[in-house]
């Protein structure tokens, strides 16, 4: 009987999915939960040169950052205030964003709207955009003597802007919100196709009403996928940190995010990570909160029927009405930031709307009369230098994270121990739970030095790829995973029956059935490298400047046109690479991940 | 033309039994069915004899050789089995064309060229597919595409030709077409073919042999007529036969009228009757049950003519090849043949053959 077993766990160890899956989850624990678990550790661990406050040795467990934090004199302000913040913000954006989202999703799917065929893809573009975008623009319109520098539009027209509305948690909130509309657009828009248009027949047969059906059947049916949207929103936008970054300093408003980045800034490792900690499990809550409530989903698994024909409902004579509020959104969402980026860099002197004011100097001048950034943008070695960066870094660890992503789908389905499978899909989605910055904040503390055969690679550009492969990992192993679930096994033991071996059935059979799906998965991959911040902005350092740093150092130094040419290259990239990917697999969008 | 001897095979997942202790010998040359409902462990068993699953414990031979033996630590891996397999999805691979598909395994064997472009059309032109050559799976209908993962897996030359479930994604008009297909290739290649169906019709039209598989364990063993006209067991007779055969449960009065006096234990006797070997008659005659019709109909070649046995209002249902001349609602005698007649214990084994011979055991 044991030499039995020994010879079977024998043979199995030669199988090359085992020892695929055994690499692939050693190397995602260093990579992944590593981090994570030692930024946990370091929340109560004393960090270097701290030991007179913490009077504790170096290393020593110490509860001092978390008593000064919740309990000290500073607590309030160091604390309580950024996390009021954080989740006041989260929940209006979030709250605000599902409400106007749901509202657009019925009339895009279930009215006469016109246009909506073309709203539809237009009411989109928000969320393929990067979200400082806005504030950017933002800064641009509404900036007022608070802060030094060139003024703002509204200034210049002669009117000045209250803090209140020019930073702070109002412009923020309002960004968000208009950010993550298209995501509740698409979230619910898809439940609300996938709805049974038989049920709510079936509601007017028995003599209901169109506002009872809408209530009582469509609603309660919907109600998962709304919640679900909801509660993605909120988890994202905790840990969101350019917006704030951007119109927060005048105000002194911080969120988490914004203070875990001044901490770093600060070598306050500890404090960083207890507000990575406190980020870390804000997400962990939400998100299983919404995987708790995706099980209850199956109750209503009706919703995934086969989608019949579902009338649209007339909207009468609110129908322009309606029609005229939704393309002011547009106008107000993406219209409006992009014209005012685009005016920006056009003209010499902000808000003055005259013939001699405007100039192409800010894209393709020399001799500029500033102390650095002396040419225009395109001409400036810097931006193409980090334009460089950005299209390597994001290029390379698209392909990798989507390559991984493939073999974390074939181990999963394929390995013959079950452990193995969860462990890596549990692994390959952590990422997802923690906010960009504070995972940017454990990579950093776990490759800041060198570690083993690892030498420090701070100020490398491989700081940026890991982080960039690991963040992506959650959603390129969930394409693997679903690609290699369709596949089903017959098409691989079809030509294992012929003696093809393990590498010759991905070459010839597994790749070039999966081609489409990793190449939509790579670009999506590509297109959130770069456009993402929050995981570079503590990782980058002036010789590693990626597009997206580059543009927020610009906007540190006050050379606002630059910033926004530079972001306006970024939303460029972003749109074409969405553009491609709608072309080449439909709107991939809609599974609401690339973040 | 090998021979497949399995002894006391068993294979257990995480936490099932899918096969149980399972010993079988397919002869060479035959064309063998496994037979049973889904989830019998029929397509495992089939999975093990090609390679692609290992057995948990037991023996498999092909030809004399042993290919899994967990005890000795034996396991030949499939593609050194010489063994063919054709899947239930026909796995035809999508981005190559029907030609790539069949050529893919020779170019694996590193044939010439000129060898394998003519093995390649041998093949095609053997399952009349030649005109299909650079078309891709997906626009072949069913009937072909089962065609090209046939020619895939003859274009080896398998000693053994292993099929799942090959006609169930046919049409009607299709599976008789294929069923004359794979009977001729029988014929022309001679190889050793095993499939596993859970449909009785195609296991009794193509199989020389069948295999009765049911919970992982086997049921019987035979040719169809012998498994029709024998079931060892009432699980056999009862999965067996469309529409399925007629059970009078032990202790009813119908069960009781039917067995002798004299019979032991005939209370514990559970009788089945075949539906074609009931007589309906208006009629009464010694032995005859006396029931009454609650439906008429007619499936085409022939009728069925639903009853009510009086005493217990068990449903008897009958086949007949004549139009009816009863109508529902009326009384009528239900005569059992006794060749149709089929009497299980307490254990659903099998008595023995007639309540006659019953009464001369006892």
């Amino acid at each position: 009987m044991l030499r039995r077993i020994s010879t079977y766990r024998l043979r199995l160890l030669q199988d090359p999915v085992l020892a695929l899956g055994l690499v692939l989850l050693a190397l995602f624990v260093w990579l992944i939960a590593l981090p994570i678990v030692m930024i946990l550790q370091d929340a109560f661990t004393s960090q270097p040169g701290d030991g007179a406050k913490t009077r504790a040795a170096d290393g020593a467990m110490t509860s001092y950052y978390i008593t000064r934090a919740l309990a000290s004199r500073m607590s309030g302000i160091i604390f309580f205030a950024p996390l009021w913040n954080t989740l006041v913000v989260a929940v209006s954006a979030a709250g605000m964003a599902l409400m106007i989202g749901a509202g657009l999703a019925w009339m895009l799917v279930r009215s006469d709207l016109p246009m909506r065929g073309w709203f539809s893809v237009a009411l989109l573009i928000p969320y393929m955009l990067p979200v400082w975008t806005f504030a950017l623009a933002w800064v641009t319109l509404f900036k007022n003597t608070t802060q030094g520098g060139q003024p703002g539009w509204m200034q210049a027209l002669g009117a000045e802007t209250p803090d209140w509305l020019a930073y702070g948690m109002v412009p923020t909130i309002i960004i968000l919100t208009l950010h993550y509309i298209p995501f509740a657009i698409l979230i619910i828009g898809g439940a609300l196709r996938r709805v049974d248009g038989q049920l709510e027949e079936a509601a007017q047969m028995l003599g209901a009403r169109r506002w009872a059906i809408l209530w009582r059947v469509t609603v309660p049916v919907m109600r998962p996928a709304v919640l679900s949207a909801g509660l993605l929103m909120f988890a994202d936008a905790i840990g969101e940190f350019s917006v704030p970054y951007i119109l927060g300093l005048p105000v002194q408003f911080e969120t988490l995010s914004v203070s875990l980045f001044r901490a770093i800034s600060t070598q306050q490792n500890g404090m960083a990570a207890v507000y990575a900690t406190v980020v870390l499990l804000i997400g962990v809550i939400t998100l299983g909160i919404d995987t708790w409530m995706l099980r209850e989903v199956h109750r209503f698994a009706t919703i995934g029927g086969k989608g019949t024909t579902s009338r649209t409902s007339p909207l009468r004579g609110a129908r322009w009405l309606l029609f005229g509020a939704v393309a002011l959104l547009f106008v107000v969402s993406v219209i409006l930031p992009l014209a005012t980026l685009i005016l920006s860099t056009l003209m010499e002197i902000p808000g003055r709307f005259s013939p001699d004011n405007f100039t192409l100097d800010y894209w393709i001048g020399r001799s500029l009369p500033t102390v650095a950034m002396t040419s225009g943008i395109l001409l400036a070695p810097e931006f193409w230098h980090a334009a460089w960066n950005s299209l390597r870094i994001a290029g390379m660890a698209a392909l990798a994270a989507g390559c991984l992503g493939l073999l974390v789908g074939y181990v999963v389905a394929r390995s013959p121990w079950r452990w193995l499978a969860v462990s890596l899909r549990g692994v390959t989605f952590l990422p997802y739970l923690v906010p960009g910055i504070a995972f940017a904040a454990a990579i950093l503390m776990l490759f800041a030095v060198p570690r083993g055969p690892v030498p420090a690679l701070y100020g490398t550009p491989w700081i940026l790829l890991l982080a960039l492969v690991a963040d992506q990992m959650p959603f390129s192993s969930r394409v693997g995973i679903s690609a290699m679930a369709q596949l089903g096994s017959d098409i691989e033991d079809a030509a294992r029956m012929m003696g093809a071996g393990m590498l010759h059935r991905m070459r010839a059979i597994i790749l070039p059935i999966l081609n489409g799906a990793l190449a939509t998965a790579v670009l999506l991959s590509f297109i959130s490298g770069i456009k993402g911040v929050s995981l570079f902005i503590l990782l980058a350092v002036p010789s590693t400047d990626v597009l997206t740093t580059f543009s927020l150092r610009l906007v540190d130094y006050g050379y606002a046109q630059a910033a926004n040419a530079v972001v306006l290259v970024i939303s460029m990239l972003a749109l074409l690479g969405s553009f491609a990917i709608h072309r080449l697999a439909g709107p991939v969008f809609a599974q609401g991940w690339g973040r | 033309m090998p021979e497949i001897v399995i002894d006391k095979l068993s294979k257990s997942f995480a936490n099932a039994h899918a096969v149980r202790d399972v010993s079988l010998t397919v002869k060479a040359g035959s064309f063998t069915c496994i037979l049973g409902p889904s989830g019998c462990g029929k397509t495992t068993l089939l999975r093990m004899i090609a390679g692609l699953e290992e057995a948990s414990a037991g023996q498999i031979r092909i030809g004399g050789r042993l290919v899994d033996d967990p005890v000795q630590g034996t396991f030949v891996p499939p593609e050194q089995r010489g063994v063919g397999l054709v899947f239930q999805s026909y796995a035809l691979w999508p981005h190559m064309t029907v030609v790539q598909n069949v050529e893919f395994g020779l170019r694996l064997q590193r044939l010439d060229a000129s060898a394998r472009r003519a093995r390649t059309r041998a093949m095609l032109d053997t399952l009349r597919i030649t005109e299909l050559a650079d078309r891709y799976p997906a626009h072949l209908s069913g009937g072909q595409q089962q065609r090209v993962a046939l020619a895939r897996t003859l274009a080896l030359a398998p000693q053994v030709l292993l099929l799942d479930e090959p006609l169930s994604n046919l049409d009607a008009s299709l599976r008789l077409a294929m069923r004359a297909e794979l009977a001729r290739l029988h014929r022309e290649f001679g190889t050793t073919i095993v499939f596993v169906t859970h449909d009785q019709w195609e296991a009794m039209t193509l199989a020389t042999d069948i295999a009765v598989l049911a919970e992982g364990e086997v049921q019987q063993t035979g040719s169809a007529s012998t498994i029709y006209d024998r079931p060892t067991t009432r699980f056999v007779a009862e999965f067996i036969g469309s529409p399925p055969i007629n059970i009078l449960p032990a202790g009813s009065p119908a069960a009781m009228s039917l067995i002798p006096q004299g019979v032991p234990e005939r209370d514990q006797i559970t009788v089945g009757l075949r539906p074609e070997a009931v007589r309906i008659s208006d009629r009464s005659a010694p032995g005859s049950l006396s029931a009454t019709v609650t439906a008429v109909l007619p499936t085409g070649g022939s009728w069925i003519v639903e009853t009510a046995v009086q005493a217990d209002g068990i449903g008897v249902v009958c086949t007949t090849l004549s139009r009816p001349i009863f109508v529902p609602m009326q009384p009528v005698f239900l005569e059992p043949q006794n060749d149709g007649m089929h009497l299980f214990g307490p254990n659903g084994r099998r008595l023995s053959d007639f309540p006659s011979n019953l009464m001369e055991t006892s």
